[in-house]
Order: C-alpha cells, then structure tokens, then sequence
C-alpha cells in the first residue's frame, strides 16, 4: 500500500506543476507512447517470469478458476446496471474502467492513450478506490459476506496490496486463491480494456 | 493500440522462456514500478494543464467513487449468489 502511496503523491504532483507552469511541458514532444509499450512489455516479462501461477494451478486443481470468473462477470455485471443510471460515461467506457480490476496505474495509461485524460482520471481514481475500499473493508467483508469475498472485491490488488490483509482476515487457506485470482486479472486487464474501448 | 497486446504477449513469452534467469522476476517488477511512476506523473501534468478536469474534480472524484462502489458490490453480489446456488 506505501507504493501506492507514492504513485498517488507523483500524480498529484504531475497535476500541481502542470497547473502552476502549463508553459514548461508544452513541447510537443510525446515520448509517452514509448513509455508505455515499456511498461507493457516489462510487465509481461514479470508475469512471464512468475512462478506461482503455474504452481497453484497445478497443487489446487480447475476449481481455483471460479473465483476469477466471479470478479470478472460481477465487475462488468456492476457496470451494466451502473449504466442504467444517468451517468456521463458510455457503457462501453464503463465496462473500460471497470475492467482496471484495481489495478490503476496499467488501466489508466492504456485509457489515457486511446481515450484521453478525462477517462484515464476516472480509471485511475475509481481503482485506487477500489483498492483502498477493498483494503479497509476486508474485515467487515469476511465477517458478513464469508472469506473469498474481500478477493473478488480486491479484484488485480488480492495478490499484491491487499493480500496481507486477506491472509489475516480470512485465514492462510485464502492466500493462494488470493494470489491467483491477482494473476489471472493482472494478465487480463490489457485484454479488456483494449477490448472494450474497441466496441 | 492492438501494439499494446502484441508487446504485452512478446513480454509474457519471453519472460516465460527465460523465467530461470535469476532475480528477473524481481528486477522487471522494479523496472515496472519506476515505469509507472513516470508515467503516472507524466499524466498529472497533462491532466493539470486540462482545465476542464481541473474544474469539475469534485465531480470526476465522485463518479469515480460510484463507479468503484458498483464495481465492488458486482462482484461481492455474484459471490454470495454463486455460493447460494451452490449449497442447494
């Protein structure tokens, strides 16, 4: 969570300097793009380089997958009705956002590429939320919804940020479920959002 | 933007095939985060010379956190549906 932290805070500082000395960084120069497909590729590289997916996989058995196909279809199924409300974002937009799964610095920089800032703010906003809510709640969560729950609602963050306080919550028996719904959503993610905002 | 996936494949294979390389897995975690962080403040200067997001933040900040919300009770909902559906 202290590396979230620090991300936010390097936001918030991008914001406060580009808002005082708008006419520093107004070059033309657009060397994001290439920072991105970086970030791409060594991510990919990370998750490549895991060991742990495969292992679950292979000591817990098929049934693990569940829990990852409930965060995903329960996350979108949210949206669609979120989309019933008079709401200033498309469906697709939506399904866009929400399928960040938590996981906001890799969402919102694709979105900011295809979309703009305006959608890839929401994105970063709404999943760092969706961490910190998921994070704060876990107790209460496991206590009237039953232990996966804090892991659907982590959604990416339950193998990362939020995992210490699954383990502690809902017991040692939830931290592989945990740590492979984190995965299966990590790899996802790039899937979906492109996906969606390609509708 | 289907580059995007096409570097994201080629990164997951290629870490894949070379996963017994010692501290790779560490070390492209780290190159990542570093990454992010760029990027991350890459996006506020663009986002605090946008006046329009600066003026409607309260709002952005909201719909921000309804859509978090939805997103958290979607999944929650369906998992106590699914172990209902399940018990019977």
């Amino acid at each position: 969570m202290k590396g979230s932290f620090v991300l936010l805070f390097m936001f918030c500082l991008g914001v406060f300097v580009g808002h005082k000395f708008p006419d520093f960084f107004q070059t033309g120069y657009d060397s994001g793009a290439l920072i991105l497909f970086l970030l791409m590729f060594f991510v990919g590289v990370h998750l490549g380089s895991s060991r742990e997916f495969l292992d679950i996989l292979r000591n817990t058995g098929f049934k693990i997958v569940e829990i990852p196909i409930i965060t995903i279809s329960g996350t979108l199924a949210g949206m669609l009705i979120l989309s019933l409300f008079p709401v200033d974002f498309s469906l697709k937009e939506l399904l866009a956002v929400g399928s960040g799964f938590g996981y906001y610095s890799l969402s919102s920089m694709i979105i900011s590429r295809i979309s703009g800032e305006m959608l890839a703010v929401v994105a970063l906003l709404s999943n760092i939320l969706r961490e910190i809510i998921s994070i704060i709640l876990t107790p209460l969560l496991v206590k009237y919804f039953g232990s996966a729950s804090p892991i659907v609602s982590a959604g990416a963050t339950s193998m990362d940020t939020a995992l210490p306080v699954i383990a502690r919550f809902a017991g040692s028996d939830y931290v592989f479920p945990a740590v492979f719904n984190g995965i299966v959503l990590t790899l996802l993610v790039p899937f979906l959002v492109v996906f969606f905002l390609n509708l | 933007m289907f580059l995007i996936i096409l570097i994201f494949l080629a990164g997951i294979g290629l870490g894949y095939l070379s996963r017994s390389i010692r501290n790779l897995n560490l070390f492209s975690g780290r190159i990542s985060f570093l990454l992010v962080f760029l990027l991350l403040f890459s996006l506020g200067l663009s986002v605090g010379m946008n006046n329009i997001i600066i003026d409607n933040l309260v709002m952005i900040g909201l719909q921000s956190l309804t859509i978090a919300i939805f997103a958290i009770s979607g999944s929650v909902i369906l998992l106590l549906i699914f172990s209902k559906l399940r018990k019977k």
